[in-house]
């Protein structure tokens, strides 16, 4: 990702990086430890999103060394704690160890709440063993905090990276480390759209919705963008669903559903082997969806093309349980039918009324869409 | 005799979770150990005896074990080794590679599935011919930690130290011999976790034998002379717990560099220590008591 992209993503979140100041990863690992500025508490923007947060990374203290929880807030629970510890990626964990390198991991916790980290590159190492410090910063959000983003890790992974650029990385932790604030999402449809690789979406949508198995992805050129719209095109109920990390190395461990491993790089040591694990490589051609999901697949492709993007947050972020293929093919109908009242003549209209006068829903969304359908069709 | 399943159709049973995992899988779903050492054991007629490695980070496990594989290897003592499969051969490969270059070899990951392995056959030829298969992993010492803190974090860790017959724990002496106490108290938090896991009663002592290796003792080389003696000075909260709680333990000093220097440069605020060379002391004595035991 470019640092344009970067600045639009800052727009899209209302708030704006100085434009003299190098990426979130440049400037962290420039900042000698004298210089950092304190972890306290980010100021409280207007509207902003609270929650707690904690780092994990490597240190040394009277306490101990090596990778570990160095601060977190009161308000995190001690299960809590052993999850991020057990899910945190540690030394030689980054798929890409250049200072602007930047990962993600995203994923639900046995508590309910959701985690959503940055991961980067902080200094070297500080026993000189070689290789780079990752360092990671965690937002821990509850559930209904985390649809403020649209339950878009993309999108929390933004913000977060302002606040990580604003204090610096917390490598001398204060004993306490006060719940942060979020910039929330204001506009996502405005959110910048990929360029390339856009096919893969609609594989992925398909992939994510009928196959359970934990999927490896590789190849991505511009891995925000691209997931972001991902998580778009999911249901709600499925966004906060998929444990998801980005510019990680695979490891069992972390337990994630999506892996995305952008440059091909190394996939770590052993990569599972065995029929539960799906491996693509998104330079080549995509998978063909599964007919299960293609009427749901073209209404977001059409929609797409006509550059209906806000349209589209707006319908998947309202769909809740269930959202499998059947309950979606069954909305994707609903849609071309609002599309067919808004365009339609008289004749397309009233057979619309007559389908949608006593319409019986049985999938969450439904009777809004008929509502809608009905209404159209008054005009 | 334990039987280990090795059906490509049913899929292996790992040998330290006992998880099912499908037929072609390298590494166990659920604890990343590796299959390939239920494969190889299969083959055996013996039962295999795991030790571990344990100590807190960066007080030089991954060092010490490679070096003492490439003792094994190489014959050292009484002993002939025969290791089983290439990844056993992977971590002495990595540490004599890293050191030969003067550097010390990275960071362990505290992921599971990033862990160096080995299986060894090995054969005492005196007094008489013995034959041990050995299982040494080399844990994260943040891994380590974690379990500790909070049992369970880490299941593979909790597993490997059940079934462990021996465990070597590794304590700076270097610090210790300074008048930090962090290396005493993480000591003391590691064996009191093994004492909790085996829930003996009160008047009973835990028959497990653990040897506790000082490890870069060239920095003090009093401990050489009587390791009992410097523990008992320097580590006195591990002292009296061994005392109170544990049958079998064994004191030993270890050094494997012989000279060390210091880089840095006025951008970093950082020093690197450089291995100048290898100056191996007591690497072999902490392993030839543990085989002793069993």
């Amino acid at each position: 990702m470019d640092r344009r992209s970067v600045l639009m993503q800052a727009a899209v979140l209302g708030s704006r990086p100085r434009a003299a100041s190098p990426l979130p990863g440049q400037r962290m690992v420039s900042r000698s430890a004298g210089q950092q500025k304190a972890a306290a508490p980010s100021i409280p923007p207007m509207g902003g999103v609270r929650c707690d947060q904690a780092v994990f990374t490597s240190i040394r203290s009277p306490m101990g060394e090596g990778y570990r929880l160095v601060a977190a807030s009161p308000g995190l629970q001690a299960e809590e704690k052993n999850e991020i510890t057990r899910r945190s990626p540690s030394h030689g964990s980054l798929c890409d160890e250049s200072q602007s390198a930047t990962g993600l991991l995203s994923y639900r916790l046995a508590s309910g709440r959701q985690v959503v980290a940055c991961c980067t590159p902080a200094g070297q190492e500080h026993t000189g063993r070689g290789g780079c410090r990752v360092y990671t910063h965690l937002a821990i959000l509850t559930q209904d905090d985390y649809l403020a983003f649209y339950s878009n890790p993309i999108l929390v992974h933004a913000a977060l990276a302002l606040v990580i650029e604003r204090t610096g990385p917390c490598l001398s932790p204060p004993p306490r480390l006060d719940p942060m604030f979020l910039a929330p999402v204001r506009e996502p449809a405005a959110f910048p759209r990929p360029c390339v690789q856009t096919t893969w979406l609609w594989a992925m949508v398909s992939q994510l919705l009928t196959d359970n198995r934990m999927t490896i992805l590789t190849g991505l050129a511009d891995w925000r963008t691209w997931l972001g719209w991902l998580w778009f095109m999911l249901p709600r109920d499925v966004r906060a669903s998929v444990d998801v990390s980005v510019g990680l190395k695979y490891a069992p461990a972390r337990g994630m559903r999506l892996v995305v491993m952008p440059d091909q790089s190394a996939p770590g040591r052993a990569l599972p082997i065995g029929k539960d694990v799906v491996l693509h490589d998104a330079l080549c051609p995509p998978p063909e969806p599964l007919p299960v999901c293609e009427p749901w697949l073209r209404l977001l492709h059409r929609w797409w093309q006509e550059h209906r993007y806000a349209e589209l947050v707006r319908l998947t972020s309202d769909i809740g349980a269930p959202a499998d293929p059947v309950a979606l093919s069954r909305l994707a109908a609903l849609c071309e039918d609002l599309d067919r009242a808004r365009t339609g003549d008289s004749a397309v209209r009233e057979a619309l009324v007559r389908r949608y006068t006593h319409f019986a829903a049985q999938v969450s969304g439904e009777n809004h869409l008929a509502e809608q359908i009905l209404a159209a069709c008054e005009k | 005799m334990t039987t280990y399943a090795n059906d490509t159709l049913v899929g292996t049973d790992c040998l330290i979770c006992g998880a099912r995992n499908l037929s072609g899988a390298s590494l166990c779903g659920q604890c990343s150990a590796p299959l390939a050492i239920v494969h190889d054991i299969a083959a055996q007629d013996r039962d295999p005896q795991i030790v571990s490695i344990i100590g807190e980070s960066n007080v030089g496990k991954t060092v010490y074990l490679g070096f003492l594989l490439d003792m094994l290897t190489q014959r050292a003592g009484d002993y002939e080794a025969i290791p089983k499969g290439a990844y056993s051969i992977d971590l002495p490969q990595t540490v004599i590679s890293h050191m030969a270059q003067r550097s010390f070899p990275p960071k362990t990951p505290m992921e599971a599935n990033e862990w160096y392995w080995a299986y060894y056959q090995i054969c005492q030829r005196k007094p008489k011919p013995k034959w041990i298969d050995l299982i040494m992993p080399d844990m994260a010492g943040e891994s380590l930690a974690a379990e500790v803190a909070s049992p369970n974090t880490f299941k593979v860790i909790r597993n490997l130290l059940r079934l462990s017959a021996g465990s070597m724990l590794l304590v700076d002496a270097a610090l210790a011999a300074n008048g930090a106490t962090q290396g005493d108290f993480f000591a003391v938090k590691m064996l009191s976790y093994i004492d909790s896991m085996h829930a003996a009663k009160r008047d009973e002592r835990i028959e497990c034998p653990i040897a506790v290796v000082l490890c870069k003792a060239d920095f003090c080389p009093e401990c050489f002379d009587d390791p009992r003696r410097f523990v008992r000075a320097n580590l006195n909260r591990l002292w009296n717990l061994c005392e109170s709680r544990f049958a079998n333990v064994e004191f030993f000093s270890c050094s494997v560099v012989g000279s060390l220097g210091y880089a840095t440069s006025p951008q970093e605020d950082y020093v690197v220590p450089i291995p100048l060379h290898t100056g191996l002391q007591g690497v072999l004595e902490p392993f030839q008591w543990i085989v002793d035991q069993f």
